[in-house]
């Protein structure tokens, strides 16, 4: 398994946000992250890129484990953030040089980067600073530091909010020609369409918990619904729950 | 390392390429430079070259009248507040503040997380250093003069011990921070126990001194008994070497200082090496406070959400009920959501409007009972009303920050800037008001002529000085630049000094002549109404044409 999150337990002081929470991702293929708010995505994507650290559980990348080998973990991520806050006081190219920098991939950095600003249509904007770029063009910024370094595991969360048509076009055909380049790629999102067309796996959260895991037609049986049921449906189904039951949830920081 | 050395450089570069771009920014960053520069290299060379720009007195006369002790106390007492402040903050949420963006690109990175400490630490080091020196190497250096010691090593000495003693409360704060905050911490019981102990220390010590103070009656004896000869000088006695070093050269002892500052440069490279060893991921426990602090930088200066980001840190963001009934059409409806939000969101500053008046006037009536004083006494009012006014700057400015909701309301300029300076003066006129009972009933010996006319005054220059404020903030709209808000300020205070100048002369020559009290109202009135009028016509128009993220 390229990435495979076992028994992941986190607690914000007193708060459950992730319960025992197992997920794994081959090589490969496309496992889509899905829940309500404050299910517990963005704090799972934190505890897998070391920004925060599990409670419980063990998180291996590539068979390393991030606790013991953390920064070879690391290099083998790539993480694009839900609303994503490139510095603003660097240029374009000058934000992809650091990136490349990071990660110690700077022989790669100069058909890399080129190559990217024109797919995602940031050539004409590689002098100017992050501060003028509009709130999607950042957001595209963010995803092109992300395939700067040849990472075998892709973290994306909510990556195509604010991305126009064209960016979430070619953003797709990347994540695609990722997993046909062996990635693994786990993807926390709310677009439900996009991500019954795009991927492998569905993980649905609720409260911090897994409740269904599996392909669409695994999602169908397990709400017990039919074939013809859309993965909204399904979701809907099956992440309704009593107020009663609803938890305070954790607010993404 | 390499790394953040590049985004460093190039965030450095950056910077200054873009202040000196745009004119906007780089005229206030000249005239700072002009204005500031002059005087700060000349106290340099007083520090460097050791000669007393006032005349030397020596020691003894210079601190006449000043117990050496007492003084002693007073620089130990701030410093151990700071320090131990700094302490106490450590142990109840996180506390180092990494940008949005660090926490986006450089957290999740391969980068090396002591090596982000490092540069973090370095940073906050090097503003430490920035801000001492300015002190002691630019501000003190002539008292150092005038009490004839040497100026230029004992200057050097008190800017090395106050930085490496910042560094030092610095490096052990994020150590108990790191270690005791820390989600997964075995330590969180010791950091509740070292909490209890700082407060217990700060207690005994302010005890102490009212004890003193009430045996003795001396507030310098008593501060002197409760610092000086107390427990506190001990505990913190790395801040007692720094208040050594800082009195020393006034004081003209200064033996031992190399000693006293290679005891805190040693403290501060020991307690850096203990904090970069602790194990912790200290990304966590800073994500919270910084999460906090970029949402406040994005608020840029917008006073509206800084508040609300205080009500959700005390947990009652929520409200049923509207604690002002609807009102108004257009831009008038304005005046109501500022008071909703005012009246929401701020609500310990109204309880200062109702309460900080009559415990002034109190305390006037009760302490200074010179009839002199009593009798003039309401022309404070027109002072504070005045400072009040001047600062409602920063009010108009965050207001006008909503800019997609006022621009969109159908009505002209002239009356969405006169519907935001009336909500604004609508708490002048309260404080105005309060201020004037509160003359009235504890101020016996006021005249209350005097009070018609500063009432009457305050009333009108609050709300000339207002509309007067909203031309500087429309011209200089973007409160996230800070080199912009130079520019605004300046300006404020010129207009607010002309706009205040016919009210003056009306008030001053009017009364001399005890001029009836309605004639006088008829005049402010009619000349404020004028200028407000002016101020209000050319704010509209800038409004109409405004647009908070040009740049």
């Amino acid at each position: 398994m390229a990435l495979d999150i076992q028994n992941l337990t986190k607690y914000y002081k007193t708060t459950l946000a992730v319960d025992e929470v197992s997920i794994s991702v081959a090589d490969g293929e496309i496992v889509g992250l899905l829940g309500p708010n404050g299910a517990g995505k963005t704090t799972i994507m934190r505890c897998v890129t070391g920004i925060v650290q599990a409670t419980h559980g063990e998180i291996l990348v590539d068979g390393l484990s991030l606790r013991k080998r953390e920064q070879d973990v690391k290099r083998r991520l790539a993480f694009v953030p839900e609303v994503p806050n490139p510095y603003e006081m660097l240029t374009v190219v000058e934000h992809l040089r650091f990136a490349a920098m990071a990660y110690d991939t700077e022989p790669i950095f100069d058909s890399r980067h080129e190559e990217l600003l024109r797919r995602f249509e940031l050539h004409d904007r590689r002098n100017d600073l992050v501060l003028s770029l509009s709130k999607g063009m950042k957001q595209k910024l963010a995803i092109i530091c992300a395939f700067m370094h040849d990472a075998k595991v892709l973290l994306f969360d909510e990556p195509l909010i604010g991305i126009d048509p064209k960016g979430v076009r070619e953003l797709k055909d990347m994540i695609v020609e990722a997993r046909a380049n062996g990635c693994a790629i786990l993807i926390g999102t709310h677009m439900l369409d996009t991500a019954e067309r795009l991927c492998d796996r569905i993980v649905i959260l609720r409260q911090g918990r897994k409740i269904a895991e599996g392909d669409l037609d695994d999602l169908q049986e397990r709400a017990k619904m039919g074939e013809d049921a859309t993965l909204e449906d399904v979701f809907l189904t099956l992440t309704e729950v009593d107020t009663a039951d609803e938890g305070p949830g954790v607010p993404s920081a | 390392m390499r790394a953040l050395a590049y985004l460093q450089l190039r965030l450095f570069v950056n910077s200054i390429k873009h202040i000196a771009r745009s004119p906007k920014r780089l005229i206030p960053a000249i005239l700072l430079a002009v204005f500031v520069l002059p005087s700060l290299l000349m106290n340099l060379a007083i520090a460097v070259m050791g000669v007393p720009r006032y005349g030397s007195y020596g020691h003894k006369e210079y601190l006449e009248g000043l117990q050496a002790e007492a003084l002693w106390s007073g620089v130990f007492a701030l410093l151990a507040l700071v320090v131990v402040y700094t302490l106490y903050n450590a142990l109840s949420e996180g506390l180092l503040i990494f940008s949005a963006s660090h926490i986006d690109f450089v957290f999740p990175s391969p980068v090396n997380r002591r090596v982000v400490l490092i540069f973090k630490l370095l940073g906050d080091y090097s503003k430490y250093a920035m801000y001492a020196g300015f002190v002691f190497l630019f501000v003190i250096p002539p008292f150092f003069g005038m009490a004839g010691g040497p100026v230029f090593p004992a200057a050097l000495y008190c800017w090395l011990g106050t930085v490496f003693l910042l560094i030092l409360a610095t490096n052990v704060s994020h150590t108990l921070n790191i270690a005791t905050t820390y989600t997964a911490s075995r330590f969180s019981a010791a950091g509740a126990v070292v909490r209890t102990a700082i407060l217990a220390l700060v207690a005994a010590t302010v005890l102490a001194g009212i004890y003193h103070y009430r045996q003795s009656g001396d507030a310098l004896a008593s501060l002197v008994a409760s610092v000086y000869a107390g427990a506190a000088r001990v505990i913190l006695a790395p801040v007692s070497w720094c208040a050594n070093l800082i009195v020393g050269p006034l004081t003209g002892q200064t033996a031992g200082a190399v000693l006293l500052v290679a005891a805190l440069g040693l403290l501060a490279i020991a307690s850096a090496l203990v904090l970069l060893a602790r194990p912790e991921n200290f990304y966590e426990p800073s994500l919270g406070i910084s999460g906090r602090m970029a949402r406040l930088k994005a608020a840029g200066g917008n006073l509206a959400a800084l508040r609300i980001e205080a009500m959700k840190r005390r947990r009652n963001a929520s409200y049923s009920r509207s604690p002002v009934p609807p009102f108004g059409r257009g831009a008038s409806a304005l005046i109501w959501k500022n008071l909703v939000t005012r009246t929401r969101a701020s609500r310990s500053t109204l309880a200062i409007l109702f309460l900080l008046p009559p415990l002034l006037a109190a305390a006037v009536g009760y302490f200074a009972r010179e009839p002199e004083i009593q009798r003039f006494s309401p022309f404070a009012m027109v002072y504070v009303v005045w400072i009040v006014s001047s600062a409602s700057q920063q009010e108009l400015r965050s207001e006008f920050r909503q800019v997609d909701i006022i621009k969109a309301i159908p009505a002209s300029g002239f009356s969405v800037v006169a519907a935001q300076v009336f909500s604004q003066w609508l708490l002048v006129a309260v404080l105005t008001i309060v201020g004037a009972l509160s003359v009235l009933v504890f101020i016996p010996g006021a005249d209350h002529y005097f009070l018609g006319i500063a009432t009457l005054g305050s009333l009108t220059i609050g709300f000339v000085c207002i509309a007067a404020s909203s031309v500087p903030v429309l011209l200089y709209p973007d409160a996230r630049d800070k080199w912009q808000l130079l520019i605004p300020t300046w300006i404020t205070m010129i207009v607010l000094a002309l706009v205040i100048g016919p009210s003056a002369v009306i008030c001053a020559v009017l009364a001399v002549f005890r001029v009836n009290l309605a004639i006088i109202a008829l005049s402010l009135i009619a000349i404020n109404t004028a200028l407000s009028w002016g101020a209000l016509a050319i704010s509209g128009r800038l409004f109409e044409r405004f647009d908070p993220t040009a740049d």
